[in-house]
Protein backbone atom coordinates (compact mmCIF):
# COMPACT_ATOMS: atom_id res chain seq x y z
CA UNK A 1 0.00 0.00 0.00
CA UNK A 2 1.51 3.18 -0.90
CA UNK A 3 2.03 5.77 1.61
CA UNK A 4 0.38 8.46 0.23
CA UNK A 5 -2.47 7.04 1.58
CA UNK A 6 -1.80 6.99 4.74
CA UNK A 7 -5.41 9.12 5.16
CA UNK A 8 -6.84 5.69 4.85
CA UNK A 9 -3.91 3.75 6.06
CA UNK A 10 -6.05 2.54 8.93
CA UNK A 11 -7.87 0.14 7.44
CA UNK A 12 -4.28 -1.73 7.64
CA UNK A 13 -3.83 -0.97 11.47
CA UNK A 14 -2.42 -4.40 13.04
CA UNK A 15 -4.73 -5.70 15.65
CA UNK A 16 -3.68 -6.11 18.53
CA UNK A 17 -5.28 -9.36 19.31
CA UNK A 18 -6.01 -11.67 16.93
CA UNK A 19 -8.32 -14.48 17.28
CA UNK A 20 -5.92 -17.57 16.15
CA UNK A 21 -7.46 -20.56 18.11
CA UNK A 22 -9.39 -23.10 15.96
CA UNK A 23 -12.95 -23.17 16.54
CA UNK A 24 -14.01 -25.98 18.86
CA UNK A 25 -16.22 -27.40 16.93
CA UNK A 26 -13.71 -27.65 13.48
CA UNK A 27 -10.52 -29.17 16.12
CA UNK A 28 -13.22 -32.38 16.70
CA UNK A 29 -12.49 -33.25 12.70
CA UNK A 30 -9.87 -35.51 11.70
CA UNK A 31 -7.43 -34.49 8.91
CA UNK A 32 -7.75 -36.19 5.31
CA UNK A 33 -5.08 -34.64 4.10
CA UNK A 34 -1.41 -33.80 4.89
CA UNK A 35 0.85 -31.15 3.68
CA UNK A 36 3.90 -30.37 2.17
CA UNK A 37 5.36 -26.66 1.38
CA UNK A 38 8.09 -25.95 -0.86
CA UNK A 39 9.88 -23.00 -2.54
CA UNK A 40 9.72 -22.19 -5.76
CA UNK A 41 12.53 -21.31 -7.73
CA UNK A 42 11.76 -17.28 -7.79
CA UNK A 43 10.71 -17.58 -4.00
CA UNK A 44 6.71 -18.23 -4.29
CA UNK A 45 5.40 -21.04 -1.91
CA UNK A 46 3.71 -24.33 -3.58
CA UNK A 47 1.78 -26.31 -1.13
CA UNK A 48 1.19 -30.14 -1.65
CA UNK A 49 -1.66 -32.03 -0.27
CA UNK A 50 -1.37 -35.23 -0.33
CA UNK A 51 -3.84 -37.80 1.11
CA UNK A 52 -2.81 -39.47 4.59
CA UNK B 1 3.23 -4.72 -5.30
CA UNK B 2 -0.27 -3.01 -6.11
CA UNK B 3 -1.08 0.12 -5.35
CA UNK B 4 -4.63 1.03 -3.70
CA UNK B 5 -6.62 3.97 -4.46
CA UNK B 6 -9.50 5.53 -2.56
CA UNK B 7 -12.67 5.79 -4.64
CA UNK B 8 -13.89 8.69 -2.39
CA UNK B 9 -17.39 8.07 -3.88
CA UNK B 10 -18.57 4.70 -3.89
CA UNK B 11 -16.09 4.80 -0.35
CA UNK B 12 -14.13 1.41 -2.10
CA UNK B 13 -10.68 0.82 -2.64
CA UNK B 14 -9.52 0.09 -6.33
CA UNK B 15 -6.97 -1.82 -6.67
CA UNK B 16 -3.98 -1.03 -9.51
CA UNK B 17 -1.54 -3.94 -10.77
CA UNK B 18 -0.35 -3.36 -14.03
CA UNK B 19 1.81 -6.33 -14.41
CA UNK B 20 -1.60 -8.45 -14.65
CA UNK B 21 -1.57 -7.41 -17.84
CA UNK B 22 0.87 -10.14 -19.22
CA UNK B 23 -0.91 -12.84 -16.87
CA UNK B 24 -0.86 -16.41 -19.08
CA UNK B 25 -3.54 -16.04 -21.74
CA UNK B 26 -5.32 -19.11 -22.94
CA UNK B 27 -2.22 -21.31 -23.56
CA UNK B 28 -2.63 -24.27 -25.14
CA UNK B 29 -3.29 -27.67 -23.11
CA UNK B 30 -0.24 -29.19 -23.80
CA UNK B 31 1.52 -26.03 -22.14
CA UNK B 32 -1.04 -25.74 -19.26
CA UNK B 33 1.12 -24.25 -16.21
CA UNK B 34 -1.44 -26.03 -13.87
CA UNK B 35 -0.76 -29.51 -15.13
CA UNK B 36 1.65 -31.78 -13.47
CA UNK B 37 5.14 -31.34 -14.94
CA UNK B 38 5.27 -34.20 -17.21
CA UNK B 39 8.68 -36.39 -18.02
CA UNK B 40 10.64 -34.29 -20.84
CA UNK B 41 8.17 -31.72 -21.21
CA UNK B 42 8.86 -27.74 -19.84
CA UNK B 43 7.96 -27.25 -15.76
CA UNK B 44 5.07 -26.07 -14.81
CA UNK B 45 3.95 -24.32 -11.60
CA UNK B 46 3.66 -27.95 -10.16
CA UNK B 47 7.30 -29.30 -10.83
CA UNK B 48 6.14 -33.25 -9.80
CA UNK B 49 4.44 -35.59 -11.97
CA UNK B 50 1.20 -36.06 -9.90
CA UNK B 51 -0.79 -34.04 -7.41
CA UNK B 52 -3.55 -34.59 -5.28
CA UNK B 53 -4.55 -30.81 -4.52
CA UNK B 54 -1.89 -28.04 -4.84
CA UNK B 55 -1.87 -24.82 -4.35
CA UNK B 56 0.16 -21.86 -5.00
CA UNK B 57 1.16 -18.18 -4.79
CA UNK B 58 -0.06 -16.59 -8.19
CA UNK B 59 2.75 -15.44 -10.39
CA UNK B 60 0.57 -12.79 -11.38
CA UNK B 61 -0.64 -11.25 -7.81
CA UNK B 62 -2.95 -8.43 -7.00
CA UNK B 63 -2.08 -8.66 -3.26
CA UNK B 64 1.31 -9.88 -2.03
CA UNK B 65 4.33 -9.74 0.51
CA UNK B 66 2.23 -6.86 3.17
CA UNK B 67 -0.62 -6.50 1.19
CA UNK B 68 -1.81 -10.09 1.38
CA UNK B 69 -2.05 -13.26 -1.13
CA UNK B 70 -3.23 -14.28 -3.84
CA UNK B 71 -3.20 -18.07 -4.34
CA UNK B 72 -4.78 -20.66 -7.04
CA UNK B 73 -5.68 -23.64 -6.07
CA UNK B 74 -5.29 -26.66 -8.37
CA UNK B 75 -8.92 -29.00 -7.82
CA UNK B 76 -7.47 -32.06 -9.58
CA UNK B 77 -4.11 -32.42 -12.05
CA UNK B 78 -6.57 -33.93 -15.00
CA UNK B 79 -6.79 -30.95 -17.25
CA UNK B 80 -10.23 -31.97 -18.88
CA UNK B 81 -12.14 -31.99 -15.93
CA UNK B 82 -14.27 -29.83 -13.56
CA UNK B 83 -15.13 -29.04 -9.93
CA UNK B 84 -18.77 -31.21 -10.81
CA UNK B 85 -16.98 -33.96 -11.71
CA UNK B 86 -14.80 -34.94 -8.97
CA UNK B 87 -16.11 -37.31 -5.88
CA UNK B 88 -17.82 -36.01 -3.09
CA UNK B 89 -14.82 -37.47 -1.13
CA UNK B 90 -12.30 -34.97 -3.07
CA UNK B 91 -14.64 -32.55 -2.83
CA UNK B 92 -14.38 -33.14 0.75
CA UNK B 93 -10.91 -32.53 0.37
CA UNK B 94 -11.00 -29.87 -1.31
CA UNK B 95 -12.95 -28.32 1.67
CA UNK B 96 -10.11 -29.19 4.27
CA UNK B 97 -7.73 -27.25 1.98
CA UNK B 98 -10.37 -24.64 2.22
CA UNK B 99 -10.45 -24.32 5.35
CA UNK B 100 -6.77 -24.39 5.57
CA UNK B 101 -5.97 -21.58 3.65
CA UNK B 102 -8.73 -19.93 5.10
CA UNK B 103 -7.14 -20.57 8.74
CA UNK B 104 -3.19 -19.50 7.63
CA UNK B 105 -4.26 -16.70 4.90
CA UNK B 106 -6.58 -14.98 7.74
CA UNK B 107 -3.47 -15.06 10.83
CA UNK B 108 -1.32 -12.72 8.44
CA UNK B 109 -0.58 -9.34 9.51
CA UNK B 110 -2.72 -7.00 7.31
CA UNK B 111 -5.27 -9.79 5.80
CA UNK B 112 -8.98 -8.36 6.82
CA UNK B 113 -10.85 -10.80 4.52
CA UNK B 114 -9.78 -14.11 2.90
CA UNK B 115 -12.12 -14.72 -0.35
CA UNK B 116 -12.15 -18.06 -2.16
CA UNK B 117 -13.39 -18.27 -5.54
CA UNK B 118 -13.64 -19.99 -8.86
CA UNK B 119 -14.20 -18.43 -12.47
CA UNK B 120 -15.40 -20.46 -14.85
CA UNK B 121 -15.58 -20.59 -18.45
CA UNK B 122 -14.08 -17.68 -21.01
CA UNK B 123 -17.79 -16.04 -20.50
CA UNK B 124 -16.37 -14.95 -17.05
CA UNK B 125 -12.75 -14.16 -18.49
CA UNK B 126 -10.83 -17.11 -17.54
CA UNK B 127 -7.45 -17.34 -19.12
CA UNK B 128 -6.46 -21.11 -18.31
CA UNK B 129 -9.09 -23.62 -18.65
CA UNK B 130 -7.40 -26.44 -16.38
CA UNK B 131 -9.67 -26.63 -13.04
CA UNK B 132 -9.02 -24.50 -10.38
CA UNK B 133 -10.03 -21.59 -8.34
CA UNK B 134 -8.57 -18.84 -6.54
CA UNK B 135 -7.95 -17.48 -3.48
CA UNK B 136 -7.80 -13.83 -2.35
CA UNK B 137 -6.42 -12.65 1.08
CA UNK B 138 -7.39 -8.82 1.04
CA UNK B 139 -5.83 -6.15 3.09
CA UNK B 140 -9.49 -4.46 2.97
CA UNK B 141 -13.07 -6.00 3.74
CA UNK B 142 -14.61 -6.39 0.37
CA UNK B 143 -17.58 -3.79 -0.41
CA UNK B 144 -20.41 -6.40 -1.55
CA UNK B 145 -18.60 -8.40 2.45
CA UNK B 146 -18.92 -5.38 3.80
CA UNK B 147 -22.55 -4.64 2.40
CA UNK B 148 -23.41 -7.72 3.54
CA UNK B 149 -21.79 -7.41 7.01
CA UNK B 150 -23.26 -4.32 7.66
CA UNK B 151 -26.90 -5.30 6.89
CA UNK B 152 -26.65 -8.24 9.15
CA UNK B 153 -25.57 -6.36 12.17
CA UNK B 154 -28.28 -4.10 11.68
CA UNK B 155 -30.74 -6.74 11.36
CA UNK B 156 -29.51 -8.22 14.14
CA UNK B 157 -29.15 -5.14 16.51
CA UNK B 158 -33.06 -4.73 15.36
CA UNK B 159 -34.23 -8.36 15.76
CA UNK B 160 -31.75 -10.10 17.70
CA UNK B 161 -31.39 -12.54 14.93
CA UNK B 162 -29.54 -13.48 11.87
CA UNK B 163 -30.23 -11.68 8.59
CA UNK B 164 -29.78 -14.91 6.46
CA UNK B 165 -31.32 -17.59 8.56
CA UNK B 166 -34.40 -15.68 8.14
CA UNK B 167 -33.97 -15.59 4.67
CA UNK B 168 -33.46 -19.20 5.09
CA UNK B 169 -36.70 -19.24 6.95
CA UNK B 170 -38.54 -17.46 3.73
CA UNK B 171 -37.48 -20.60 1.74
CA UNK B 172 -39.26 -23.18 3.19
CA UNK B 173 -42.22 -23.25 0.99
CA UNK B 174 -39.98 -24.71 -1.16
CA UNK B 175 -40.58 -22.78 -4.05
CA UNK B 176 -37.01 -21.48 -4.80
CA UNK B 177 -35.23 -24.23 -3.38
CA UNK B 178 -32.82 -26.55 -6.11
CA UNK B 179 -31.82 -29.19 -3.63
CA UNK B 180 -32.33 -29.38 0.09
CA UNK B 181 -30.70 -32.55 2.62
CA UNK B 182 -30.95 -32.38 6.04
CA UNK B 183 -27.74 -29.66 6.56
CA UNK B 184 -27.43 -27.53 3.46
CA UNK B 185 -30.03 -26.04 1.11
CA UNK B 186 -28.92 -24.84 -2.78
CA UNK B 187 -32.07 -22.20 -3.68
CA UNK B 188 -32.53 -19.14 -6.24
CA UNK B 189 -32.74 -16.38 -3.72
CA UNK B 190 -36.06 -14.39 -3.89
CA UNK B 191 -33.62 -11.23 -4.96
CA UNK B 192 -31.87 -13.38 -7.46
CA UNK B 193 -29.93 -10.15 -9.49
CA UNK B 194 -29.05 -13.04 -12.06
CA UNK B 195 -31.67 -15.86 -13.91
CA UNK B 196 -29.74 -18.67 -12.95
CA UNK B 197 -27.99 -17.65 -9.64
CA UNK B 198 -27.74 -19.92 -7.16
CA UNK B 199 -26.69 -19.75 -3.07
CA UNK B 200 -25.88 -23.01 -1.09
CA UNK B 201 -25.88 -22.50 2.76
CA UNK B 202 -25.92 -24.95 5.63
CA UNK B 203 -29.16 -24.95 7.30
CA UNK B 204 -27.73 -24.20 10.82
CA UNK B 205 -26.00 -20.96 11.44
CA UNK B 206 -22.23 -20.91 10.51
CA UNK B 207 -20.11 -18.34 10.23
CA UNK B 208 -18.07 -19.94 8.03
CA UNK B 209 -15.52 -22.80 7.09
CA UNK B 210 -13.47 -22.75 9.81
CA UNK B 211 -17.30 -23.55 11.87
CA UNK B 212 -18.07 -26.79 9.50
CA UNK B 213 -18.23 -30.32 11.66
CA UNK B 214 -17.19 -33.37 9.69
CA UNK B 215 -20.66 -33.78 8.74
CA UNK B 216 -21.15 -30.13 7.67
CA UNK B 217 -18.26 -30.93 5.24
CA UNK B 218 -19.90 -34.17 3.61
CA UNK B 219 -23.04 -32.70 3.15
CA UNK B 220 -21.61 -29.47 1.58
CA UNK B 221 -19.34 -31.54 -0.56
CA UNK B 222 -22.58 -33.78 -1.74
CA UNK B 223 -24.71 -30.64 -2.36
CA UNK B 224 -21.66 -28.97 -4.09
CA UNK B 225 -21.40 -31.72 -6.41
CA UNK B 226 -24.95 -32.16 -7.16
CA UNK B 227 -25.87 -28.25 -8.01
CA UNK B 228 -22.91 -28.21 -10.50
CA UNK B 229 -24.21 -31.47 -12.53
CA UNK B 230 -27.39 -29.35 -12.50
CA UNK B 231 -26.04 -26.57 -14.22
CA UNK B 232 -24.03 -28.57 -16.68
CA UNK B 233 -27.01 -29.94 -17.48
CA UNK B 234 -28.98 -26.95 -18.39
CA UNK B 235 -28.34 -26.13 -21.24
CA UNK B 236 -25.87 -29.02 -21.78
CA UNK B 237 -22.87 -27.20 -21.97
CA UNK B 238 -19.92 -27.00 -19.37
CA UNK B 239 -21.94 -23.39 -17.44
CA UNK B 240 -20.05 -20.81 -17.05
CA UNK B 241 -20.27 -19.36 -13.93
CA UNK B 242 -18.41 -17.53 -10.66
CA UNK B 243 -18.70 -19.15 -7.23
CA UNK B 244 -17.88 -16.48 -4.22
CA UNK B 245 -17.64 -18.04 -0.87
CA UNK B 246 -19.25 -15.76 1.54
CA UNK B 247 -17.86 -15.82 5.51
CA UNK B 248 -16.62 -14.65 8.28
CA UNK B 249 -13.69 -12.38 8.14
CA UNK B 250 -11.10 -13.15 9.97
CA UNK B 251 -9.96 -12.54 13.58
CA UNK B 252 -12.86 -10.85 14.72
CA UNK B 253 -14.66 -12.44 17.12
CA UNK B 254 -17.39 -10.40 17.75
CA UNK B 255 -18.62 -10.21 13.83
CA UNK B 256 -20.97 -12.50 13.01
CA UNK B 257 -21.96 -13.88 9.42
CA UNK B 258 -23.64 -16.69 8.14
CA UNK B 259 -21.64 -18.97 5.63
CA UNK B 260 -22.89 -19.27 2.00
CA UNK B 261 -21.93 -20.13 -1.69
CA UNK B 262 -23.75 -17.66 -4.14
CA UNK B 263 -22.98 -18.43 -8.08
CA UNK B 264 -23.80 -16.21 -11.03
CA UNK B 265 -23.97 -18.09 -14.08
CA UNK B 266 -24.05 -14.95 -17.38
CA UNK B 267 -26.04 -16.89 -19.26
CA UNK B 268 -29.75 -16.14 -19.67
CA UNK B 269 -29.70 -19.36 -22.54
CA UNK B 270 -27.98 -21.74 -23.79
CA UNK B 271 -26.32 -19.07 -26.38
CA UNK B 272 -27.35 -15.69 -24.97
CA UNK B 273 -25.53 -13.68 -22.09
CA UNK B 274 -26.71 -11.46 -19.70
CA UNK B 275 -23.97 -8.34 -19.56
CA UNK B 276 -23.51 -5.43 -17.23
CA UNK B 277 -24.61 -2.42 -18.66
CA UNK B 278 -26.27 0.29 -18.24
CA UNK B 279 -28.31 -0.16 -15.54
CA UNK B 280 -26.51 -2.66 -13.62
CA UNK B 281 -23.15 -1.24 -14.37
CA UNK B 282 -23.70 2.64 -14.61
CA UNK B 283 -26.63 3.10 -11.88
CA UNK B 284 -25.83 -0.44 -9.54
CA UNK B 285 -29.57 -0.94 -10.24
CA UNK B 286 -29.58 -4.66 -11.65
CA UNK B 287 -32.46 -6.01 -13.73
CA UNK B 288 -32.84 -9.16 -14.10
CA UNK B 289 -35.06 -11.37 -16.68
CA UNK B 290 -36.29 -14.76 -14.98
CA UNK B 291 -38.26 -14.97 -11.66
CA UNK B 292 -36.28 -16.91 -9.24
CA UNK B 293 -39.24 -18.83 -8.77
CA UNK B 294 -39.27 -20.39 -12.56
CA UNK B 295 -35.61 -20.71 -12.84
CA UNK B 296 -35.56 -22.61 -9.66
CA UNK B 297 -38.30 -24.89 -11.18
CA UNK B 298 -36.36 -25.31 -14.09
CA UNK B 299 -32.98 -26.29 -12.27
CA UNK B 300 -34.71 -28.31 -9.50
CA UNK B 301 -36.23 -30.29 -12.87
CA UNK B 302 -32.53 -31.18 -13.90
Amino acid sequence: MPRSQSAHATALKVESVRETSRPRRAMRETKRLSKRVVQKADGRYLIYYEKN
Amino acid sequence: MSELRWHPLLEEWVTVAPWRQDRTYHPPADHCPLCPTRPGHLETEIPEPDYHIAVFENRFPSFTAEQGRCEVVCYTPVHDSSLGEQSVEHIQDLIEVWRDRTEELGRLRNVRYVYIFENRGEAIGVTLSHPHGQIYAYPFVPPVMQHELKAHARHQRATGRCIYCDVLVGEKGGERTVLRDEHWIAFVPPFARWPYEVHIAPLRHRNGLLDLDAQDSESFARILKAMLQKYDRLFDIPLPYVMAMHQKPPGRGGIDHHFHVEFFPPNRSRDKLKYLAGSELGAGAFIVDARAEDTAAELRGL
